[in-house]
This record gives C-alpha cells, structure tokens and sequence, in this order.
C-alpha cells in the first residue's frame, strides 16, 4: 500500500507576533486613523418573525414537494427559482411546538436539539419526493415509515445555492387523504421585521477613514447570543429616509442608493475604504448624501435570517 | 453552499499593525538582544509576568543559551504558533505559554533532547493576547528567555461554533473536547475548551471525516476521511498547525479507528460477500466488517474479521447498504477503541447488535455482548462502548428513525459473565433521537461524557444527580460526531 501524497500541504507563514496590544499607526497627514469600536451597545433593535403556510401531503414516501413556481423569497425578494434552490431540507421537531421552533429559527437562536430528524434532497430540478429524501451522511432512511400520519411537525425549507438561509418555508402535514403534490408558493412564507434604530448612531467620519472593530459585539440586533467571528459580510448602505423598515432590513441591497459592501471572513475589523461597490468597480468615497446610513454585519453560512447586526450610522 | 463573494476586505491584525516577519531573539547567558526587530509591548499592555528584557534570571552563565527562538503564527489554523529555537549544546526543552492576565500555565515539551527544538502551541481561543517562555536545561545547566508576547488569530468564518448551554467552564472537570461537528457546508474537527471555546479547528467543504484521534507525539491528530457517496475512507495525519502529512487509504475503511501508535492503526473494514442465508434474502450481497491493523509503512494485516464467526441469518437484521450496489449493511461495524493495557480492542456492531473485546494479537475474541447478553446486553443499535472501572458504558441510539429516546448506560459487572447489570442510564432531559453517531466516555469525578450526535448535544453528566453540569449545544442543521474529551493538548509537562 502506497501513502498518498498530501492533499493540502501548508507551511507557516511568518505572522507578526508582539501585537498583545495595537497601536494605531499615524497616515501621511501625522493623525491617527479613527477606530471606531461597535459594542452591543450601538445595535439597533430588530425583530424578526416568519409567518408560514402549512400543506398537507401524502403520506409515505410518494407526495412529492415542488418549488418550480416561486418566483419571491421569504424576504419578498426576487428569486431565480429553481437555479437558486439547491435542495429541500425537511426537519421533524422535537417538541410539537413549530411555532417556537419557527420563531427561535427567525433570531437565530435554534439549535439542533430542537430537530429530531432531518433530511434532505439536492436537486436543481425543483421537486423532491419525500421517497428521495435522505441523511446528509448518507445513511439510508425509510422515510415512508418516517413521514407517516401522525407524526411531526414536519417543518421544510429551501436551501439555497448561495448561503444557508432558507429561501421559503412550510409546515408539511402528512394525510392519508391529502394531495401527492405540496408547493411552495410566492407568499406561502414571508418573512416580516421590526426595527429600532438606536437613538445615538454610530458615528463614522464622514470621508469613511476609519478601522471598524466588531470584535466586542456578544448579541445579535435580535438580541441572541453571537459569536462575533462567524460574521462574513459587511456593508454600508444609504436609503432614503421614508424607506418603511422592512425595507431597510429585508430588501436593504436592492432599496439603498449607495452601497458599500465586502467580504470580512476571519476578521472582526475591516479599514472601510477596503469596502467597494457591489459591483466591485469602486471602492468607498464619502459618506454623503440625503437619507439615512446603515451598517449591516451578516453571516452567510448561518439558517438565520440576514443581516444579523443593524446599526445606524451618522457620518461626520 | 459557498459564501457569498465578494471582495475580502477583513483585517485580521487590525489597525496600526506592522509587519514584522519572523521573531528571532538571541538570548545569551549574559543579555538578551533581538535580532530582527525590537519587540515593544505597546501602549497599554498589560504588564506581563515578565517583559521582554535583558533578565535571563535561572540561567546558568557560560553554560547553557537559547539562541534563534522564533514565534510563527500559523496561516491555517490562526490559533496556533510554532515556537522554534537552538541551544548551543544538546538541551531538554519546554515552552510555557499562557493568555494575558489569566493565572494558568501550560507547559509543552520539545521532543528529546537536542540543539534544535519545534514546539507547537495550541489550546487558547481566538484573538487572545498571550505570552510564552523559553526553558532550556543540560544537567543542572538551565537557561530561560525572556518572555515573548504573541497572540492567536481568528478561524474561519464557517467554523461552527457551539454555544456552552448549560453551566461554565468551573462546572466541567475539565480538559479539552476534541469534537468532529458536521455542517450544511462541510465538516470540521474542531477542539472546545471548558468554557467551550472553539480553540482549534480544521476542515471546510472537502472533509467528511466522522472521528479524530490525538498522535502520541502531542503535535496532532489522524482523523478519516470519506469521499462523498463512494466505500472507503483514508487516513490522513494533520499536525495542529494545519499541515497534513500524509493519507493512507482504505478501500473499504469506513466509520472508526483508533491509534495503536502514531504508526500503526487500528481501522474498521468492510468485507463483502455473496451469500445465501437459509430462508433469507438471497439475490443480494451481505456487509460484514473485519477490524484491519494497518502500517505507515504500507504493511496491513485483518486482525479479526465477522465472517470467521458468524454467518448471516434470515432474522438479522438488515437494511441496503449505503456503499456498496446490491448490498445489506449487515453488521454495521460502527465504532472501535483500542486499549493499550491489554493491547486489545472494543468493537461495536451496531446491527447485530453485538460488542467485542477482541486480543489484538491473536484476533481471539475475548467476550461478546449481544442483545441477550445477561439479560441487559446491548438493547438497541449501540453506537459506543467504553470500559469503566465498574464494567461498561455504551451508547445506544435505540430505534431513532422510529422516535425512540437515545440513551448512555452504564452496564456494571464482568463482561462476557452474567455478573451484568444496568448501574445507570442516561437520556438527558428529553427524548433526543440520534440517527447519526453518539458516543459516551466515563470522566473522572463520577462524570460521563454524552454525545447525543446528530441532536446536536454534549452533555457532562454527573452520575451522582443524573443532571447536566456541562451542555455544549451546535445550531440547527450541525451534528456532533464522535466526541472525546483528551484532557491536555500537546506533551504536557506536569
């Protein structure tokens, strides 16, 4: 028997090593830079809250679910269904209680003790019979015994092609006399947001120099326990100042006038001019214009729905 | 699912950072001079137990130097640095390290004795300010270098990060979890610490390991590793800075091993074979599974193997095989531990259901537990099996697909007589159904380690109340695979 050779052969790279503490390092101009230090503190409020459909299936292992006809995600946005869809997940909770598993889902606060079988199909065709579902290990399930009358709730979503954050939901309900064919359908979940914007924005200057640290942060703008680490999204963003609040949480990029946006994986601190234009063709000018500046952190491997931090900004 | 893209404008090291390379000091008998940089605590630092200075207080003038000591954080897994340093005659070394402010210390060995010495320093949680000291002794020749400051970076992003649900860290006994966590996006072997801090991760979209095992040289770990939708798996060494060595593959390998040393393993293999059980199915191949001894130096030997012992019967409980076309997964071979004292190893068969000793050396086997044993036996699909001072602990995971409550027991007694008997069992506080793994681990102080697998809990149980003191919880749609608390990172020096 032969040894492989490595897959993934790395080799330490030099790192700075007396950084216990950070000095911030004088620009060309002789002043320090501004950090700007995001605490809990700063976050606006946001709630959160999905409203689902429930559809009664067949029974067994032969009711087929289908998603060719949604054309809007759970946050009224456009969706590209069913290129965007990567697969059904279908979940059967723990307690009967779907409407605290769906709420928990909706802060991002549900773990996997509330999930006592999960499975799933990927496809890009846009139907799964239940039939095809199966363990993401692998391991064969009889899910014509599993999905019989009776039991669940049985809770489905989509998952995405990109992220993991559920494109629709819906209570699945299996019927001995119900139909072989549920839908997701535009409308059939939705997801609805409240916010409160903190009375004392964040103040950024106003030509966008400055080292933003969210390294502190210990909840989410839901107020749920967060890990700082696992946000990888980043971005600013100006909307007009009527914009209605599900707006600005829910359709924040395709409503803002100005966006500024990066990708800040394993970091808790970007330089905000790295930012550049969705389009990647510009990087960040002034923080200028009419309307209001919103700082969103997102993370784009978590079921929550995004972003997980919202804070209002006032550039100086 | 891959993340979003994006340009990546993340900053790591923060503001005002400069580039410095490689720390080098050169530490004399009589002074301590750095060689490339100055090394400067910074504007309000705290004050270390000790600075970087000209104090060399301990060593030995004119017998005894630490010359070349360099600190590398390494790139793959940012909570790790590879310490490096020369002593100008042969020295027995360690490096202690410990975070900014806190009272405890960890000490590593280098291995053997010499003029060159490579440490890696793992066991602290991301972006924590630390500090790290060089000891070098000949006889009764000893030199230390003054301490260094260094500091851990940030994982990645996607690393799951479990959120310590119940108690804290004073409420465990203590020691490090090593815990494989699987995601919608790929699978992690990770380590949490008591305060359940992730503290070393490795993995990503391309890894679908099941188990890790710690090497015996304290500079890392040999997990498997599976191709998605084919039989096999390989095994792949991955020291905590993130470097793979090598892989060796198994065709037929599949859910457990365990280390003998860190070149001979211990692995569960698939055997299949055309038969005809009387009465039973008869168009199909059956699964058996065989435990296979296996070399780094490509040598492989079957230790022990089902088919010597037993035949499939029609009232065997069977199910199509995952990996193999035209198959029944007919013993499920699902977890293997090997026990250095009696050079042996436990072995369970989840199907059978059945648990074995069996004599490394011979493949005798020398006791089985099946689902009659003594009338307690292995009640359903058992996942795990770990001697006890009193007897056994398994994990059964019961008939999850069916709703039934996943379980730890305690079987107290002699193995293979029918001086058994249930001591304890453990459900947590609900009915948690685990279809995927699970495992459970006695733990010093009247504790038990729980792994409710795909249910997403880790609970330490302290058996005198039967309560949780310590629950390690992952978000919906991640699996705890095989869990296993090591205790210490690393050759630690007591």
């Amino acid at each position: 028997m032969a040894l492989s050779s490595p897959r993934r052969l790395r080799w330490l790279l030099p790192v700075t090593v007396p950084l216990a503490c950070r000095t911030p390092v004088a620009d060309d101009t002789g002043s320090a830079p501004v950090e700007v230090l995001l605490s809990d503190l700063a976050l606006s409020t946001v709630q959160m809250s999905y409203d689902i459909g429930q559809a009664p299936l067949l029974a067994g292992g032969e009711g087929v679910v289908t998603w060719t006809e949604l054309t809007v995600d759970t946050h009224g946005r456009a969706v590209d269904s069913p290129a965007a869809v990567a697969g059904l997940v279908l979940a059967r909770l723990t307690d009967d209680d779907l409407a605290g598993a769906v709420a928990a889902l909706a802060r991002g606060e549900l773990a996997q003790q509330a999930i006592s079988l999960q499975v799933g199909c990927a496809t890009s065709t846009g139907s799964c019979q239940i039939a095809e579902l199966a363990f993401d290990s692998g391991h064969p399930i009889d899910m014509a015994a599993a999905f019989a009358e009776g039991t669940g709730p049985w809770l489905a979503w989509l998952d995405p092609v990109d992220g993991n954050e559920p494109v629709a939901l819906v209570e699945l309900v299996p019927t001995a006399e119900a139909t072989a064919v549920a839908a997701f359908q535009d409308g059939g979940s939705r997801l609805t947001a409240t916010l409160t914007a903190d009375e004392t924005p964040l103040a950024l200057p106003l030509d966008g120099q400055a080292w933003l640290d969210w390294a502190s942060l210990t909840v989410s703008s839901q107020g749920a326990p967060l890990f700082p680490q696992r946000l990888d999204q980043l971005a600013l963003s100006r909307v007009a100042a009527d914009t209605p609040d599900e707006d600005r949480l829910l359709r924040l990029a395709e409503v803002a006038l100005d966006r500024w946006e990066g990708e800040v994986s394993g970091a808790t601190q970007v330089w905000l001019p790295d930012l550049r234009s969705p389009d990647g063709s510009a990087s960040l000018g002034e923080l200028g214009g009419e309307g209001d500046w919103l700082l969103t952190l997102s993370c784009s491997t978590c079921t929550a729905p995004q972003p997980t931090v919202v804070v209002a900004v006032q550039p100086r | 699912m891959s993340p979003m893209s994006g340009p990546k404008v993340g900053h790591a090291d923060g503001p005002g950072l400069l580039y410095l390379g490689v720390v080098r000091i050169s530490t004399t008998p009589a002074a301590l001079s750095l060689s490339t940089l100055a090394l400067s605590a910074g504007v309000g630092c705290p004050a270390p137990a000790g600075k970087v200075s000209d104090d060399t207080a301990g060593a030995d003038e004119g017998e005894v130097a630490i010359t070349e000591l360099e600190v590398e954080r390494s790139e793959v897994v940012p909570t790790v640095a590879r310490v490096r340093w020369r002593t100008d005659a042969p020295t027995m070394g360690t490096v202690t390290f410990w975070a900014d402010g806190s009272e405890t210390r960890t000490t590593l060995a280098s291995m053997g004795e010499g003029t060159e010495h490579d440490v890696l320093l793992v066991g602290l949680a991301e972006a924590t300010d630390a500090w790290l000291q060089v000891h070098a002794t000949a006889g009764s020749a000893e030199a230390w270098s003054a301490p260094v400051a260094w500091s851990t970076g940030l994982l990645p992003a996607e690393v799951p990060r479990p959120i310590l649900q119940v108690g804290q860290s004073s409420d465990s006994v203590g020691g490090y979890t090593l815990l494989p966590i699987a995601t919608m996006d790929g699978r992690w072997v990770t380590i949490v610490d008591a305060a359940g801090r992730v503290v070393w991760a490795w993995g990503g979209p391309e890894l679908d390991t099941l188990r890790a095992r710690l090497t015996r040289d304290g500079r890392g770990m040999v997990l498997n590793d599976r191709q998605f939708g084919q039989a096999g798996m390989e095994l792949l060494r991955v020291d905590f800075d993130g470097t793979e060595r090598w892989r060796i593959p198994l065709p037929d390998g599949h859910h457990d091993f365990d280390l003998v040393d860190d070149a001979t393993f211990l692995a569960i293999s698939a055997d299949v074979r055309d038969y005809d059980p009387k009465g039973g199915v008869t168009d199909r191949d059956y699964v058996g599974d065989q435990v296979i001894e296996v070399r780094l130096d490509g040598s492989t030997r079957s230790v022990w193997n089902v088919w010597d012992h037993r035949l499939p019967t029609a009232q065997d409980y069977t199910r199509v095989s995952e990996w193999y076309p035209n198959a029944l997964d007919w013993t499920h071979g699902n977890y293997l531990g090997y026990q250095a004292e009696s050079d042996s190893l436990l072995l369970v068969l989840r199907n059978l259901p059945m648990i074995l000793e069996i004599d490394r050396a011979t493949g005798a086997v020398l006791w089985a537990l099946d689902g009659t044993s003594a009338g307690v036996g292995v009640r359903s699909f058992p996942h795990s099996v770990w001697p006890t001072e009193e007897g056994l602990l398994v994990f059964n995971q019961n008939e999850s697909e069916l709703g039934a409550c996943a379980e730890a027991v305690a079987l107290d007694g002699t193995p293979g007589t029918d001086d058994l008997s249930i001591g304890w069992t453990y459900q947590g506080d609900g009915c948690f159904s685990v279809y995927y793994v699970g495992n459970a681990q006695p733990l010093a102080g009247d504790r038990a380690l729980v792994s409710f697998g795909s249910s997403g809990l880790l609970d330490e149980v302290d058996l005198a109340t039967g309560q949780a003191r310590w629950r390690l919880a992952v978000g919906a749609s991640d699996w705890m695979l095989y869990a296993e608390r090591v205790g210490d990172l690393g050759a630690v020096v007591p």
